[in-house]
């Protein structure tokens, strides 16, 4: 399975071009699309504006002039996110097939850095939804390790393009646990940076309070590479304006960094709701963050167990009211879920919205006490490992609420709290589904995250091979 | 775990009573046991619970506008 490291090292020694390798990314996603089950990780390719972007890659590397890390690197990006010359339809069916007309920011940043974007990635609709199962024409991209089992979502085919080995990172989005979620069913890593770290401009589905971009990736360098092209204020998204400037120094140390003394805060009530099998496993990769000097401490946060409600009532309130017009115009072809989902938002009260705002605060105040203890916050990324998918669930959406709660169980606090968080895959479980352990930081310390994401992969965390998977 | 699926025609029903002014609140407070909202909205307040987001005066940046 391929890395970027791997890649961007095959293109410098001119073993391989972009163009060559893009050809071959092109061939392994529409291979596994006509898979049955399918694992259609895209869902609009722009072959032409891509083979265009990879023939430029493929002249620099011959001429000594690559950009660098990322040239000619193949990548997906979200269906929600703008790519200039592709729709840009959320996962609906509804809204209209007009190519955007620029770049998201980040889809920008990562162009000008040599990016090839290969398509939009499936995505479960309106990004409402953590299951990733659709009932749409684009169909459910089945979980690689088991096409009887979801993807999770949102960010669904960015998770499945990554995890099948097609591309060494997607651009994804998460509001919830969107880009956690389906990295940790799916078996890669994923991040979520501070809120306003990158900018959301050209994602429309991100203008609440808790929606933030973030990759998913092979390898903890891709993440780390992806930030640095990727943050900063662009002058035209409130939430990263004014936000600070990366730490580079701190990110060039994260590799090597020693973990001794980091101290990591693991709060047993929490854990004590994850599947005793995942639970096991994420503290068996914690041990070996012990071994390498950092410090285990049990802490206490007392709110935690409600940050799935808390962050429920929060996001669906914000989706009701950013989704009006297309729940107005479109309801009757939306998935049922979905569509239950946006009924239950518009029937939410000021006054229970805001006593969760009330809520959310005490738990911001929580947590940041907790951060004054330790570096790192850990749990489990989900509560259980990849749901299946029911034939009926294609038929008409997924509404099975036990399952949503148990994967947002612990990734809705990133999201009220706007703190950095990563999913690490650390293991797989006795059906041999992935399992992914949750870390989050201070604001703006995402370097610690990965200084520690480092640390785990130094002890062996990686991908595991999954099921179906790209031949390279 | 997962629960004994809904099938279609629940999940329409359900839909349906959502969307209904009669039957709205209902689901809402289905879905509120369901989510551990009811619980979570019925924790009492504390001292220290207040509004974040709009208790400070406008400040320099926002006059500038």
């Amino acid at each position: 399975m391929i890395t970027l490291d791997a890649l961007h090292g095959l293109f410098t020694r001119r073993e391989l071009t972009p163009r060559e390798h893009l050809d071959r990314v092109l061939s392994a996603l529409r291979d596994a699309a006509a898979r049955t089950p399918a694992h259609a990780a895209v869902r609009d390719y722009n072959d032409d504006q891509a083979r265009r972007a990879a023939d430029a890659a493929t002249a620099r590397y011959a001429s000594g002039q690559a950009l660098g890390d990322f040239d000619g690197i193949p990548m997906v990006v979200k269906d929600e996110v703008d790519v200039a010359g592709l729709p840009t339809r959320s996962g609906t069916v509804y809204l209209p097939a007009v190519p955007a007309a620029r770049d998201a920011t980040a889809v920008a940043r990562l162009r000008d850095a040599g990016a090839v974007i290969v398509g939009k990635s499936v995505q479960h609709e309106l990004g409402l939804g953590a299951t990733g199962i659709s009932p749409h024409e684009t169909r459910t991209p089945r979980n690689p390790h088991d096409p009887n089992c979801a993807p999770g979502g949102s960010s669904s085919g960015s998770a499945v393009a990554v995890a099948l080995g097609a591309v060494p990172v997607a651009v994804a989005s998460d509001g919830g646990g969107s880009v956690r979620i389906p990295a940790s069913l799916c078996g890669v890593w994923g991040l979520k940076p501070t809120f306003g770290r990158i900018p959301n401009t050209g994602d429309g589905n991100l203008d609440g309070s808790v929606g933030h971009l973030g990759p998913i990736a092979r390898s903890v360098e891709a993440m780390e590479k992806f930030l640095r092209v990727t943050a900063g204020d662009d002058g035209r998204c409130p939430v990263s304006h004014g936000s600070p400037p990366l730490d580079l120094a701190a990110l060039d140390n994260a590799r090597s960094r020693d973990l001794k003394g980091l101290r990591i805060g693991v709060d047993p009530n929490e854990w004590a709701d994850a599947d005793p099998t995942i639970a096991f496993t994420c503290r068996e990769a914690l041990r070996t963050l012990e071994k390498q000097g950092a410090v285990l401490r049990d802490v206490s946060l007392p709110l935690g167990r409600h940050a799935g409600a808390i962050g429920f009532v929060t996001m669906v309130t914000e989706s009701a009211r950013g989704h009006a017009e297309e729940y107005r115009k479109h309801r009757d072809k939306m998935a049922l879920d979905v569509r239950l989902t946006l009924a239950i938002g518009r029937q939410i009260s000021a006054v229970d919205h805001q006593k969760a705002q009330l809520l959310r605060r005490r738990l911001r105040l929580q947590l940041a006490a907790l951060l004054g203890e330790v570096d790192l916050y850990a749990t489990p990324t989900v509560a259980i490992a990849a749901p299946r998918v029911r034939h009926r669930a294609e038929r008409a959406g997924e509404a099975d609420q036990a399952v949503t709660n148990d994967l947002v169980r612990f990734t809705f606090l990133g999201n009220l709290t706007g703190l950095p968080a990563l999913t690490a895959p650390v293991g797989v479980q006795g059906a041999r589904l992935p399992v992914g352990l949750q870390l989050m930081a201070k604001p703006w310390d995402e370097a610690t995250l990965l200084a520690a994401a480092y640390g785990l992969e130094r002890a062996g965390c990686a991908p595991p091979t999954p099921a179906v998977h790209v031949p390279w | 775990m997962q629960s004994p699926p809904l099938d279609d025609r629940t999940l329409r029903a359900l839909v349906r009573a959502a969307e209904s002014p009669l039957t709205a609140r209902a689901v809402l407070h289905l879905m509120y046991g369901e989510s551990g909202i009811t619980r979570a909205l019925g924790l009492p307040l504390e001292p220290g619970d207040h509004p974040s987001l709009s208790e400070r005066p406008i400040g320099p940046e926002e006059l500038s506008k």
